[in-house]
């Protein structure tokens, strides 16, 4: 059973304190929902599980190995990171594209052995974009370029997942998509081993109640509550923290919320 | 057009090095003398043919190969660096800032000290740059704002070399400011080569080692760090490859302008837009272009008056000119 | 702001006004001279006492011919304003002065002479008598144009004897000098032939090294113009390693720039220098 876990982090920049004394654990088999109000410090502390930001104080390890310890490449190998936005500066082909997944494993070989393509086509099918393979990345659909960008993300054969709102700007059909491929990749079954695990910032407390084994809500830089969707996405905790009410719904054995009306306080 | 781009796929690398080749031999042929090649060889110091192929051409020849292939590589790789194809090393100042450090180095004295005052004073100048632009337009520079930084740099040294010719205590210097400004490969020796080419060789292997972060920078900076690159490090050697690379081809060769945006910009098509793969393109391409700028040099004007950097611009400027209304959007 | 000729027409004025007498004599007895050739000449030719003031190049060793008699000698930086608080009865200026403020000069009732630079010996030779006419010193015109005439028949008799053989000057830049070049004509008499001449160039022009390299010339005269201070990408063409292969089968000659700058007795000299390399 692997676990990335941050224990006490807390993150200063410029005097205003993004996150305050945090601890958070990744396990495998689960998929994690990290939301709040804008401005709470998902991103934060989702780049400082993700090696990209050292935390003032506290420490986040990796099979209970320190980050500190564990060298980029290798981290690169266990965790893989999906940026907000997901920009691609060049109109390279998709195939390219999610061959850059493999190059946390290709040291000074400049060329793909068997094993990266095998890798690549498999994480092409997976996300279903191999029919995609020669287009170029910036003439496709939001939705299909989200979609490659998770192939890119499974070629590294990550165990797990960060991901910054990856559905943000995708219509509800590539929302759902995303969201199940997310949701494949830590459910996995085949052995304790391979099975991964998937944190992802949301906004859609619908996407997050309905995907999400466990939620995190985070704001002011503190974890106000995590647990069962059930348990945090209730009414008074999300008018407290969000200034919304909401209608639950329950549909076979399926829990969602939907933001209902604003309220005032 | 998709057939052509699948054959330069696998064999634009050949290619390249076949012209770059026939154009070198072909260039060293170009000259007011008729040389007799056998006696060349066979007596490089005794004979007069010797003489003129080893001490005259060859230098010459080599320094626009390895010059070229320098600024055509710098060009990618700083392109690679800011994610945006406007970026070059003349563009952005790095150039006329190498080009006062050299200009410092020569006309007061310190080269005739040693002569690593030259190479060093023209990559001094290249690093100031470098970090200059990083500093006044940040990590994130939109293309407006590394543009007009490069505005800014480009006046300020222009000036300054003026400034420096103006009080150098040599009477030739201030009429020199034209070889500073477009450069030329007239008269130059083994010296020369010897001199500059150690520093560029280094360049070109710290650019070329940085082929993956390039293309890993494709998907943003936080992407490239997540796949295990430490991107300050790399930042780093990419910036002194850089300095190396325009540093000692402006020192040995004044600023020779637009090789570094036009060659990456023409080639980047024919190595599907990847950036590592761009890099030795580049460098093949900008040999290409150099050598055919000097033999055109060659034939226009045998005394060697014009100046190099006229005929890159008459290439480049234009080029630059359709490049501006293609990017339109991008300027926005 | 010197130099704005609205400032040097109400200075000439102001000074006009000031009622001096300028008159004209016979031999003038305060000469100013603004340009280098005429500072030697000068020096060559009229005692000190008469001269009030020469230019600051001409005090220069490297430079100039005559720099040991230019010490002591007021130094006007060849302005015009400069020269005019010292009263002069006769401004001898170059070819290249401001001919607008001579005029004006002239009318104010000032003796200026502008003299042309002689092109050749034959011009020099006449040159040279009609300015000690000029200053009052023809007499020792004559002396130096007979010693010149002298020297030089004493070198056209040497050079009969031997066939000439090839020469080639070179100056930073990578400059030579055709027909119609004073260096040209010094190469020519001291019996050597040119080979810018001979391939046929006109005046200052420039040649590629492998030409020079080619035509194996057994004299390379280094025609350094001026002082070399600091580096320059000019000078580097007289430092190229190629000449050091042509220096092993030929004689090296810097002409200084003393020699080579105006045509005179120092250009006598000059082919003296060469002729000596046969």
């Amino acid at each position: 059973m692997s676990s990335l876990r941050a224990e006490q982090i807390s993150v200063t920049i410029d005097q205003y304190r993004l996150l305050d004394a945090v601890s958070v654990a990744l396990h495998s088999g689960e998929i994690i929902g990290l939301i709040g109000p804008n401005g709470a410090g998902k991103t934060t502390l989702l780049r400082v599980l993700a090696k990209l930001l050292t935390p003032d104080s506290g420490a986040v390890a990796l099979d209970d190995i320190s980050l500190r310890q564990i060298s980029p490449e290798r981290f690169a190998r266990r965790c893989a990171y999906l940026s907000q936005g997901a920009p691609t500066h060049w109109p390279l082909r998709v195939d390219k594209v999610v061959a850059l997944g493999r190059l946390p494993y290709l040291g000074w070989r400049q060329q793909l052995c068997a094993e990266d393509i095998g890798a690549i086509e498999t994480a092409l099918a997976l996300a279903e974009v191999a029919h995609l393979r020669e287009r170029l990345v910036t003439t496709l659909s939001g939705g299909e370029r989200m979609r490659v960008l998770l192939a890119r993300i499974f070629a590294s054969q990550p165990h797990f997942i960060l991901a910054d709102e990856p559905v943000a700007a995708l219509d509800p059909y590539h929302q759902l998509h995303v969201m199940e491929l997310l949701r494949e990749h830590a459910h996995r079954d085949t052995d304790d081993r391979t099975r991964g695990g998937v944190l992802t910032v949301l906004h859609d407390l619908n996407l997050a109640a309905r995907f999400c084994d466990r939620i995190i809500l985070l704001a002011h830089g503190r974890i106000v509550c995590e647990g069962d969707p059930r348990a945090v996405l209730t009414s008074p905790m999300l008018q407290q923290i969000y200034g919304i009410s909401v209608r639950s719904i329950e549909e076979a054995n399926e829990f969602s919320v939907i933001p209902w009306r604003r309220t005032h306080g | 057009m998709t057939a052509i781009r699948a054959i330069a796929d696998k064999k634009l690398l050949p290619l390249l090095i076949a012209v770059l080749t026939a154009l070198f031999f072909f260039a060293l042929s170009q000259g007011p003398a008729v040389l007799n090649w056998l006696a060349a060889l066979r007596q490089p110091h005794t004979s007069i043919d010797g003489v003129i192929f080893w001490q005259v051409r060859l230098p010459r020849e080599l320094l626009a190969v390895c010059v070229g292939a320098s600024l055509g590589l710098a060009g990618a790789a700083l392109q690679g660096l800011l994610r945006n194809p406007l970026a070059g090393p003349d563009l952005l100042g790095v150039s006329s800032c190498a080009a006062l450090g050299a200009v410092l180095a020569l006309y007061f004295g310190f080269a005739a000290v040693t002569w690593l005052a030259l190479p060093c004073g023209g990559i001094a100048g290249a690093m100031l740059a470098v970090v200059l632009l990083f500093l006044v337009s940040g990590r994130r520079a939109s293309v407006l704002t590394l543009i007009l930084a490069g505005i800014a740099v480009n006046a300020v040294m222009s000036s300054f070399i003026a400034l420096a010719l103006n009080f150098s205590p040599n009477p030739f210097a201030l009429s020199e400011m034209m070889y500073w400004l477009l450069g030329s490969l007239a008269n130059r020796s083994m010296n020369d080569v010897m001199v500059s080419v150690p520093f560029m060789a280094v360049g070109w292997l710290l650019l070329l080692s940085c082929g993956r972060f390039l293309d890993a920078l494709t998907l943003g900076e936080e992407t490239a760090q997540s796949l295990g690159f430490t991107a300050a490090a790399l930042r780093w050697r990419i910036v002194i490859g850089v300095a190396l690379c325009v540093g000692a081809a402006v020192a040995i060769s004044g600023n020779i302008g637009f090789i570094g945006l036009v060659v990456p910009h023409l080639l980047r098509p024919w190595v599907g837009y990847e950036p590592r793969r761009l890099l030795i393109s580049s460098a093949l391409g900008g040999a290409i272009l150099l050598l055919l700028a000097d033999i055109v040099v060659q034939w226009l004007s045998a005394g060697g008056n014009l100046k190099l950097g006229v005929i890159t611009a008459l290439i480049g400027g234009p080029f630059f000119l359709h490049l501006i209304v293609k990017q339109r959007g991008l300027l926005q | 702001m010197l130099k704005n000729p609205l400032f040097r027409l109400i200075f000439c004025l102001l000074f006009a006004l000031s009622g001096n007498a300028r008159a004209e004599s016979a031999i003038p007895q305060r000469i100013a001279s603004l340009n280098l050739c005429t500072d030697q000449l000068l020096l060559m030719l009229v005692p000190r006492e008469r001269i009030v003031s020469v230019t600051d190049w001409a005090a220069r060793p490297e430079s100039s011919y005559m720099a040991a008699a230019a010490q002591g000698i007021p130094i006007n930086h060849g302005l015009v304003e400069a020269v005019l608080p010292q009263k002069p009865d006769l401004i001898l200026a170059g070819e290249y002065t401001d001919p607008t403020l001579l005029n004006l000069l002239r009318r104010l009732g000032y003796r200026v002479e502008t003299t042309a630079v002689p092109h050749d010996l034959p011009q020099a030779r006449a040159h040279i008598l009609h300015f000690g006419e000029l200053v009052g010193a023809s007499l020792a015109a004559q002396q130096i144009v007979a010693d010149m005439d002298r020297r030089l028949q004493l070198l056209d008799a040497r050079q009969r004897a031997r066939k000439p053989q090839l020469a080639a000057a070179y100056a930073p830049n990578g400059m030579t000098v055709g027909r119609g070049a004073v260096l040209a004509e010094i190469i020519e008499r001291a019996g050597w032939r040119n080979l810018g001449s001979e391939l046929n160039m006109r005046g200052y022009a420039q040649l590629s090294l492998e030409q020079l390299l080619l035509a194996q010339p057994r004299l390379l005269v280094l025609d350094v113009t001026a002082e070399n201070k600091g580096g320059s990408i000019a000078y580097s063409y007289l430092s190229h390693p190629a000449l050091a292969t042509l220096a092993r089968n030929a004689r090296v000659v810097t002409l200084p720039p003393a020699l080579s700058e105006c045509i005179g007795p120092m250009t006598v000299d000059a082919i003296e220098l060469l002729a000596a390399q046969r």
